[in-house]
């Protein structure tokens, strides 16, 4: 096997560390040599895949899959935007989130109660609210511990029919990894997610029916 | 874009650099005298009559067509944010730096990428010298798998023409272009550089193994920058006939097979075509890693260098 067998008259520079060389190594090829140190090119390959899947995760990149519901909320948009953003109030009518801890402002960390199916056991996932328009929309994106891998960012975006009714648009987009990889059944997520928040959406409605 | 314009921007650019590879023709050859015609373009001249002048083309198409299928199957996409370019370029190099260092260490696939390293002098016009097999190999991984990572085809398409214009001029000789190229050299592969990637020196073989930044030799620790004192020796470790296209294309499918039909079993004949070049099934390893530690090995502490 001729193939790479080296010719005995080309040389070879061993040992980096030992080697005195003063003919050769501008002051660049000192610097940059063959032998970087090993735990600083792991720790910049790892910093560089972390900061992939954080890019993954973010709003930079569509979604990898969206649950979308519409209301009309029998309501001005003032006293909707009251309801919906009075999170005090939520347990007193949202049976999809029974209650959520935290203040209302941008950059604000949240603690939802959240009832995925109707009976089902509430999980409490921590969330960051991502952007709030004043009567227009706002926003929050579900914190997990490893970026991008299945980020969640959930909208609520209120615009006026006329003064007695507005319009909600109640939806979520999912990005990362698992949700692009994993196996699993999207229409029938997709369809269980939306009932969920229909579920929200018709508490809304009625919570913000004229009472008789 | 549509692929006409695709199409039309490939040519531009491929026009551009074949331009500067004639002028480096006409000044090696007619005007500096300094290589001898033939010996120095028999091969791309010979090869083109088999793979086409579209050989040097057909990778960056070929490229995009693979984008476009990697596209409509991938799991997600990155958008169209500005940073979807840096990112791109990451992982077209990323795959770039994959498929050449396979191409280098799995024996049957050093058998389609040997003829490009062939040759004991390196010009512009060496990517013609390329093996048709390796057209679509290439595809594949710049293409295909860039885009199914989610890179937009747009961004592959013109990073691939950037790869395909840096790459050619890469190869420049040296005896037209002798100098390094000042900061360039922290970030960017030169061709001081790819030169280390063409030398059969032991101290250079199988390193430098990307087309545009140095980001993934540095990181998988196979970058080496141009030493003064070690001289650049090109070609393979076997002796090749430069001016021979049959030599060239075909010698190492050859010696595989002698390999393979030498080997005792079905285990060793696998070995022989996916372990590195120069894996033996009698132990006797003749590959770069085994030959450097043979070398550091003869060259303990106190004992005069290999010279």
């Amino acid at each position: 096997m001729l193939s790479r067998t080296p010719e005995p008259h080309l040389s070879n520079k061993p040992g980096e560390g030992g080697e005195r060389s003063t003919t050769d190594s501008t002051a660049f090829d000192a610097r940059l040599t063959f032998h970087s140190s090993r735990l600083l090119r792991l720790a910049i390959g790892l910093a560089l895949v972390y900061a992939l899947l954080v890019f993954i995760g973010s709003t930079n990149v569509p979604p990898v899959a969206v649950v979308t519901t519409t209301a009309t909320l029998p309501a001005g948009i003032a006293e909707s935007w009251a309801v919906l953003t009075d999170f005090q109030d939520y347990p007193e009518w949202n049976p999809y989130l029974p209650d959520i801890d935290g203040e209302f402002a941008v950059g604000e960390t949240i603690t939802l109660t959240l009832v995925a199916d109707k009976d089902a056991t509430p999980i409490r996932p921590r969330a960051r609210i991502e952007a709030i328009s004043p009567q227009r929309e706002f926003s929050w994106q579900g914190l997990l511990p490893v970026p991008g891998l299945f980020a969640t960012r959930h909208v609520f975006a209120l615009e006026p029919i006329d003064e007695g009714q507005t319009r909600l648009h109640h939806y979520e987009e999912f990005r990362g990894l698992a949700v692009a990889l994993l196996p699993y059944d999207r229409e029938f997520q997709t369809l269980r997610i939306a009932r969920s928040f229909e579920r929200m959406n018709d508490a809304l409605i009625d919570r913000l029916s004229p009472r008789p | 874009m549509d692929n006409a314009e695709f199409a039309r921007i490939a040519a531009i650019v491929f026009a551009v650099s074949m331009a500067i590879s004639l002028l480096e023709m006409l000044y090696l050859t007619a005007i500096s005298r300094k290589a001898p015609f033939w010996h120095t373009y028999a091969q791309p001249l010979k090869n083109a009559l088999f793979v086409g002048l579209v050989g040097r083309l057909l990778p960056i198409l070929g490229t995009v067509g693979f984008a476009v299928l990697g596209s409509k199957l991938a799991p997600l996409s990155l958008g169209n944010s500005w940073y979807v370019w840096p990112i791109g370029l990451l992982i077209f190099e990323f795959w770039y730096w994959v498929q050449h260092w396979l191409g280098h260490k799995v024996r049957l696939l050093w058998c389609i990428h040997a003829p490009h390293h062939a040759p004991d002098t390196l010009t512009s016009l060496i990517g013609l010298g390329r093996n048709i097999i390796e057209l679509p190999y290439l595809g594949f991984f710049l293409g295909f798998m860039t885009a199914l990572m989610g890179v937009p085809v747009e961004v592959i398409f013109v990073i691939s023409l950037v790869d395909g214009f840096w790459g050619k001029f890469l190869h420049i000789s040296e005896k037209m272009v002798p100098w390094k190229y000042g900061p360039l050299e922290y970030f960017m592969q030169t061709p001081a550089y790819h030169r280390c990637h063409h030398a059969k020196n032991l101290l250079y073989m199988d390193t430098n193994y990307n087309s545009i930044t140095l980001f993934w030799d540095w990181l998988f620790g196979t970058l080496q920058p141009l030493r003064d004192a070690e001289r650049v020796v090109y070609g393979i470790t076997r002796e090749v006939d430069s001016e021979s296209w049959r030599d060239v294309q075909f010698s190492e499918f050859g010696a595989l097979w002698a390999d393979l039909k030498r080997a005792p079993g079905g285990w060793n004949k696998l070995c022989y075509l996916f372990m590195p070049p120069g894996w033996s099934h009698t132990g006797d390893h003749k590959t770069v890693a085994a030959c450097r530690r043979n070398s550091h090995a003869l060259a303990d502490p106190g004992a005069a260098l290999v010279q």
